[in-house]
Formats: structure tokens, C-alpha cells, sequence
């Protein structure tokens, strides 16, 4: 009864909404007189830009500045925390029709993958229909974000990696340093759910899933090296060695398959034992997080793949060693991520 | 540079420090008392990853702001973790 009478209250929601779309006379943009807030200067459909200059109430009303009255840069400058040289003609773009395909796409994939049931998907007709949704989805996924890629655009500077408290740290550097915190809460969660889950299942009962822990101490061995076979690349690229920073990198990129190697044998091992993903939660959250960590480690080689091509070609040796450095921070990082699964997922 | 030496110096403490958590528990200590044990081994794993991310990821020479980045999320983790872990105690 209740929800009769809700649906008919939004019945007549939707008959007020439709009629006076078609009939009656258009609201003015601003049906209040003495409004003095900024959403109200606002015209509807709102414009590219909102706002014709920066909106400000520094002298008690609304007033926008950098707009026209470009000879009264002197309040400006001043009531504009700094910016002041920013206002020639940067017009941020933001209409673009790639944000929305990729939504869409999302949504077809997601559809798609919404069969795949029992780790497969159904018999048939309806199997196909699941599988070629996902297919098309993830395509379409794929093209839109290589199409948004390719989008010129227009932006204000970033300059935010620059500013306090960041001062005299690089954007790029700044940026690699947030995605770095951004994958701590990732693998954090992962990390955190096995602590949970070991917690809940009674801690000292619950035993490691690998039986020996020394192959995961030759995978730290290995995966620590590979970290100071980083750093010296980036010391050869200071000193101006293209042959140090290959073969620096070489080294880093053999270690790190050694790493996939060892693991990929210990995964079989465990395989052939009839040990696997779905055994239980002890196994699952085994597999899971060292595998987000292995795949961690599988980017990490194609990027260095990608470095050692440049380096090849006398890249990093001009002083210009950045990119090195900051693959340095994500390797480094998934190094220390590595420091805490080992002891967590073998020893104790 | 002379920071070579300091990272081959770092390199060595890691590798030890790694050998030293597997040697806990192949001495039989993780047996014997082991909240002493995983006390000692999660102590290590926290040296090693300060010593990473201080030298290797340069963080003593950077900004504190950014230390305290990584700090944010590792709070975050922790909070989580441990809420959830005491909430089924």
C-alpha cells in the first residue's frame, strides 16, 4: 500500500515535470533579484566556460576578475593567490565525446564479463552472446582511451607538484609519487583482507601455502638486486654511460624474469599438488595477492623493456635521467611490497 | 658519486636483513615463542622497506611532505586492518 501510494506521488512528479516542459513560458536563467552567489551568474545551458574570469568576492559582491577590466591588474594580482600571469587566453577544453564512449564501453564490458560464472562462460547461444559482448566492450574500451589519448587539449599549467608543500619537486615526479600512494591502499586492502581473513580463521592456525620459504627468499634476493641494479643505472646515466645504463637495466630485466620464473615454478608445484585458487581462503588470498604483486612486476618488466630500448639509443645519458628515476620509484615500490608478502605469505 | 658506495652498502643490509627473517624461522624461534618471533620478523620487514624507500626511492633527500604522502596511505591501511581485524576479536 505504501509504495502505491509513493508510485503515485512520483506519477505526479513526473506529470508536473512534463507539463511544464511543454507548456507555459521559459524561466529566466536567475528568478531571483537579489541572488549574489556565483551558480546563479550562471546562463542555461551553462557555456564552455562558466564563468567569463575567475569568480571572486573579495570586495563583498560578486565580481569576476581577469575578465575585461585587464588594466585593473593590480587588485587582481592581488586578491588572486599568485595566478595573475595565468589569464592569457587559456581556454580549457573540456567538451569531448571520449569520456561518455568510454562510460559506455564500461558498461557493454561489464555486461560481458557479468556471464563469465564458475570461472566460465555458459553453453551456447547465450555463451556467445556474453563472450562477444566482453570482446567488443573491451575493444571499444581500449579504442577510447587510445582516441582520448590522441585529443589535443588545452589546460591550465599544472604547477601543483611545484607548490608547497612540494617545493622543488618535478610535476611528473610528484605525479608517480601520488600513484604510489594510490597502489599502497591498493595493495594495502589486499594485505589488510589476508590479515582479516587470517584473524577471523584463527591466527597461529592458518599456515603458510608455500611449504618451504626459500624460494621466496631467492625471489627477495632477486627482486632486491634488481632494485640496486636500478640505482645503478641511474648512477651510469649520471655519469654519461650508455653501455652502464643497458646493461644496468639488462640486468634489472633478467632478474626481474628470473623473479616470474621461480614463481611461475613454485605456482606449477603448488598446481600439480592439487593446491590451487579455489581451494579455500587461505589459498585464494595466497594466490591473489602475490599474483597483483607478479603483475606488478610483469608491468615493471614491459616499462623496462621499453627503457632499455630508449637507453640503447642514447637516451637518459644527457642529463635528461628522469624517466629512469621514476621507473626507479615504481620498481623500488613493488620491491617493498614484496619485503612485506614474503614474511606474511611464507614464513610466519 | 660517492652515493655508490652508500647503495652497495644499503644492497648488502637488505640482503642480510632477508636472510636474517628466514633464519627466525629455520632456527625453530617461530615455534618456540611466537609472537617473539613475528614481532622480530615484521620489525625486520619494516627496517628493510624504510631503508628502501629512505635511499633507494630517495625520500631523505626529498620534501618530508612526500614521506608523509606514502605515510597517508599506509595509515590508511593500517586503520583499515586493524579495525577489521579487532571488530572480529
Amino acid at each position: 500500500m505504501g509504495a502505491v501510494i509513493l508510485g503515485i506521488s512520483f506519477l505526479l512528479i513526473i506529470y508536473n515535470l512534463a507539463k511544464s516542459l511543454v507548456s507555459g513560458d521559459d524561466a529566466a536563467a536567475n528568478p531571483w533579484p537579489y541572488s549574489t552567489t556565483a551558480e546563479w551568474a550562471v546562463s542555461s545551458p551553462p557555456p564552455m566556460e562558466n564563468f567569463p574570469g575567475t569568480p571572486s568576492y573579495a570586495n563583498g559582491a560578486l565580481e569576476f576578475l581577469g575578465s575585461d577590466e585587464e588594466p585593473a591588474m593590480g587588485t587582481a594580482a592581488a586578491t588572486d593567490g599568485g595566478h595573475a600571469t595565468g589569464h592569457e587566453e587559456v581556454h580549457v577544453d573540456h567538451a569531448s565525446i571520449w569520456p561518455f564512449v568510454i562510460g559506455l564501453f564500461s558498461l557493454v564490458t561489464v555486461i560481458g564479463l557479468s556471464g563469465l560464472q564458475l570461472g566460465s562462460f555458459p553453453e551456447g547461444l547465450e555463451g556467445l552472446f556474453y563472450q562477444a559482448t566482453s570482446v567488443v566492450g573491451v575493444v571499444g574500451l581500449l579504442g577510447g582511451i587510445s582516441a582520448m589519448g590522441y585529443e589535443n587539449f588545452t589546460a591550465h599549467e599544472g604547477g601543483l607538484g611545484e607548490a608547497w608543500p612540494f617545493e622543488g619537486v618535478e610535476n611528473t615526479k610528484m605525479g608517480m609519487w601520488v600513484f604510489l600512494a594510490s597502489d599502497v591502499v591498493l595493495f594495502g586492502a589486499f594485505i589488510g583482507a589476508a590479515i582479516f581473513l587470517r584473524v577471523a580463521y584463527g591466527w597461529t592456525q592458518w599456515n603458510p601455502v608455500p611449504h618451504n620459504p626459500i624460494p621466496g627468499l631467492v625471489n627477495t634476493y632477486l627482486l632486491l638486486t634488481s632494485s640496486f641494479s636500478v640505482i645503478l643505472a641511474l648512477v651510469a646515466a649520471k655519469k654519461h654511460s650508455r653501455k652502464g645504463v643497458v646493461a644496468s637495466l639488462v640486468v634489472t630485466f633478467m632478474l626481474g624474469i628470473g623473479f616470474l620464473v621461480n614463481k611461475g615454478i613454485e605456482w606449477l608445484e603448488l598446481y600439480h599438488e592439487g593446491i590451487w585458487l579455489d581451494d579455500g581462503v587461505r589459498e585464494s588470498v595466497y594466490f591473489l595477492t602475490t599474483g597483483l604483486h607478479m603483475g606488478h612486476v610483469i608491468a615493471g618488466l614491459l616499462v623496462t623493456a621499453y627503457l632499455i630500448w630508449r637507453a640503447w639509443n642514447g637516451a637518459y645519458i644527457d642529463g635528461n635521467d628522469e624517466p629512469l628515476e621514476y621507473f626507479g620509484l615504481y620498481w623500488h615500490f613493488v620491491d617493498i611490497v614484496w619485503l612485506f608478502l614474503f614474511p606474511l605469505f611464507y614464513i610466519v | 658519486m660517492a652515493r655508490t658506495k652508500l647503495y652497495a652498502g644499503i644492497y648488502v643490509a637488505l640482503f642480510v636483513i632477508a636472510t636474517m627473517q628466514v633464519a627466525v624461522e629455520q632456527t625453530g624461534l617461530l615455534e618456540e615463542s611466537y609472537v617473539l618471533a613475528l614481532g622480530l620478523i615484521t620489525l625486520l620487514s619494516v627496517i628493510k622497506a624504510v631503508m628502501v624507500a629512505g635511499y633507494f626511492q630517495h625520500l631523505v633527500w626529498e620534501p618530508r611532505s612526500l614521506t608523509y604522502v606514502m605515510l597517508l596511505g599506509f595509515v590508511g591501511f593500517l586503520a583499515l586492518t586493524v579495525a577489521a581485524s579487532y571488530s572480529i576479536q
